[in-house]
């Protein structure tokens, strides 16, 4: 099994929609740290300060204001939330000690989400291509067993995409790092952050890995990318209408909003839904292993082309 | 000794939505010796690529049962599929990879060395079209990338479906050769193809299949012996035919005539059948029988009456 999940990874690595991929998401960062490094300058630590400290007065002046937000997310905490987005943050360095937030990407634009769509659009790419181009028949005149062939093209498509995203968010923090040393501030960077920021890497990475298999494994269930993706969109509507309903009882369940709880380590989306990490962590494996569970039982008696 | 394949009355029957379903295999009994190269001749829907489907277990049989180098199949396939090598259909390989990049994924199954990639590739006269993306290969070439696919493992047993198809003549004589070179060496070669004069020069025995039905089975030379005839020119080869049909002989129509399937004494009844309806033949002469001729007498029986 090791040698046939190593052949699978080798075989995913080399697809060049894995590498325009990986090159796509490198150049990306690498534009975004240059941004960041051209508007940001050095500053003292106490200029950083004072600059939170400006911009925590005007969050508390708007929240006082008593003004009602154009749309309630979480009736209790809208109008901090609000406020929190709406007033603009008058930070002129850029400090490394927010990369936390650039990973999660859940308040702010980050990583999280752009690379668990990519992956599971490259695990339904990787697994449809094997029907559509037909050489899943090859594989299995080389490998009849085909709960074994299977297994190891899914496990494959979530181990590859987890080192991927891994050295990816690296990435992403190297050239961050590289512009706060020069034009911004690494001030803050305690062993804590430095731990958190790892964390919520590993879960990025986690939760990517885990999309990358649900893809590969739509694309078994509907044996081709295209019904891959059709099948993910669909949900993917779903949920947004589900939200729509702003209902909890609705919201604890789904994908998307576990996933957030899941990468943010808990905290107050977590709280709001009633869900522990834990039990989001469960709900996404879950999820996932019974997209697979399904994908391997259809693929051991299906004829194949 | 053990027979390279062993089909037991196997039958694959697809289901379908409008009525019965479609039987792509009606019973089949076929026996394939060990060494030597074996065809498989049908036209096409005759169920050839159905019956090496069912023994590599890609499509499951509806009844019946299959055996390989002496294990069951499929389900015992994986004991022996080191020792078989196998292409079905057209070659499937990854389009945006090297030819030399889908060998060494595919050897990487089973831990082959790379040198055997370049061996194998040079076996089939790709090696300095080796590193070209597969995207840019000729049909010709997928299907010499594919039986270098199945020589990498080194099998005893080849199962290579229309392996000919779409090489030009110095290719076909290539792969003939090759064809016929690992038959020589002991190994099974299972070929399947519709270019009869191809599996006459490569093939000891042959099987025939129509309709999913297998009509005929044995060493090439013996079903030539089945129709051996002679050849009658005449100016009306349909009412001929049918005139030679109704005296009671067998026959079948050729280019500007018939072939009778009667011996050199049964001729004279013939033209006396002939004659007497007013058609005069013009030329009689023994035929040779080729393959074609046998395939198309055995299939022509199996034509449903209309």
């Amino acid at each position: 099994m090791r040698r046939l999940i190593g052949v699978e990874v080798r075989r995913l690595a080399s697809r060049p929609l894995s590498r325009g991929l990986l090159v796509a998401a490198a150049v990306v960062a690498l534009g975004a740290a240059i941004v960041v490094a051209v508007l940001s300058h050095p500053a003292t630590q106490a200029a950083v300060e004072r600059s939170e400290l400006e911009y925590e007065r005007t969050v508390e002046q708007c929240i006082r204001s008593g003004f009602r937000p154009p749309f309630a997310l979480y009736p209790k905490d809208a109008r901090a939330e609000f406020c929190e987005e709406a007033v603009p943050k008058a930070d002129f360095t850029f400090q490394l000690t927010l990369l936390d937030d650039v990973l999660e990407g859940v308040d702010v634009p980050g990583t999280s989400f752009p690379l668990t769509m990519a992956a599971g659009v490259l695990g339904a790419s990787f697994l449809g291509a094997e029907f559509t181009r037909r050489t899943m028949t090859v594989t299995l005149t080389w490998i009849p067993d085909r709960v074994r062939v299977i297994v190891s093209k899914v496990v494959s498509a979530g181990v590859a995409v987890f080192v991927m995203a891994l050295v990816l968010q690296l990435f992403v923090g190297l050239v961050l790092a590289a512009a706060a040393g020069l034009r911004g501030t690494t001030g803050g960077m305690s062993a804590e952050v430095i731990a958190d920021t790892f964390g919520a890497g590993a879960r990025v990475a986690a939760v990517a890995s885990l999309a990358a298999m649900a893809g590969a494994s739509l694309a078994v269930i509907a044996g081709s990318t295209a019904g891959a993706l059709g099948i993910g969109l669909l949900y993917a509507l779903v949920e947004t209408l589900i939200k729509g309903l702003e209902d909890v009882a609705w919201l604890r369940w789904l994908l998307g909003e576990n996933a957030v709880v899941f990468v943010v380590g808990g905290g107050e989306r977590g709280a709001a839904l009633g869900r522990s990490v834990l039990d989001s962590t469960v709900i996404l494996v879950v999820s996932t292993a019974a997209l697979f569970g399904a994908a391997v039982a259809l693929f051991s008696r299906r004829d194949l082309a | 000794m053990v027979n390279a394949i062993e089909v037991d009355e196997m039958r694959k029957a697809y289901p379908s939505r409008r009525g019965a379903p479609t039987v792509a295999l009606d019973g089949v009994d076929l026996v394939v010796p060990e060494g030597g190269v074996f065809g498989i001749l049908g036209p096409n829907g005759s169920g050839k690529t159905t019956l090496i489907r069912c023994l590599l277990g890609l499509t499951r049989p509806t009844a019946g049962k299959a055996w390989m180098l002496g294990s069951e199949v499929p389900g015992d396939l994986g004991a022996i599929i080191q020792r078989i090598g196998a292409v079905v259909e057209v070659p499937a390989m990854f389009p945006t990879f090297t030819g030399r990049r889908n060998l060494e994924l595919l050897a990487g199954y089973y831990g082959i060395a790379p040198r055997k990639v370049d061996e194998t590739l040079g076996m089939v006269g790709l090696r300095s079209r080796a590193d070209d993306l597969v995207r840019a290969y000729s049909f010709g070439m997928l299907q010499r990338l594919g039986l270098a696919a199945t020589l990498l493992k080194d099998p005893s047993l080849f199962l290579l479906d229309e392996p000919a198809n779409g090489l030009d003549p110095g290719g076909i004589r290539e792969i003939r050769q090759l064809l016929r070179r690992l038959g020589a060496e002991g190994r099974t070669v299972f070929v399947s193809s519709h270019i009869l004069a191809e599996v006459q020069q490569i093939c000891d025995r042959v099987a025939i299949l129509s309709r999913g039905r297998l009509v005929a089975t044995g060493p090439v030379h013996e079903l030539l012996g089945r129709t051996a005839g002679h050849f009658l020119r005449v100016d009306e080869p349909a009412r001929g035919l049918e005139t030679v049909t109704a005296a009671g002989f067998r026959a079948v129509p050729v280019d500007a005539g018939i072939r009778a399937l009667v011996s050199s004494e049964e001729t004279k009844a013939v033209v006396r059948a002939l004659t007497e309806n007013g058609i005069y033949p013009t030329e009689i002469r023994p035929d040779e029988p080729t393959l074609e001729d046998v395939f198309l007498e055995l299939t022509h029986e199996q034509e449903p009456e209309p």
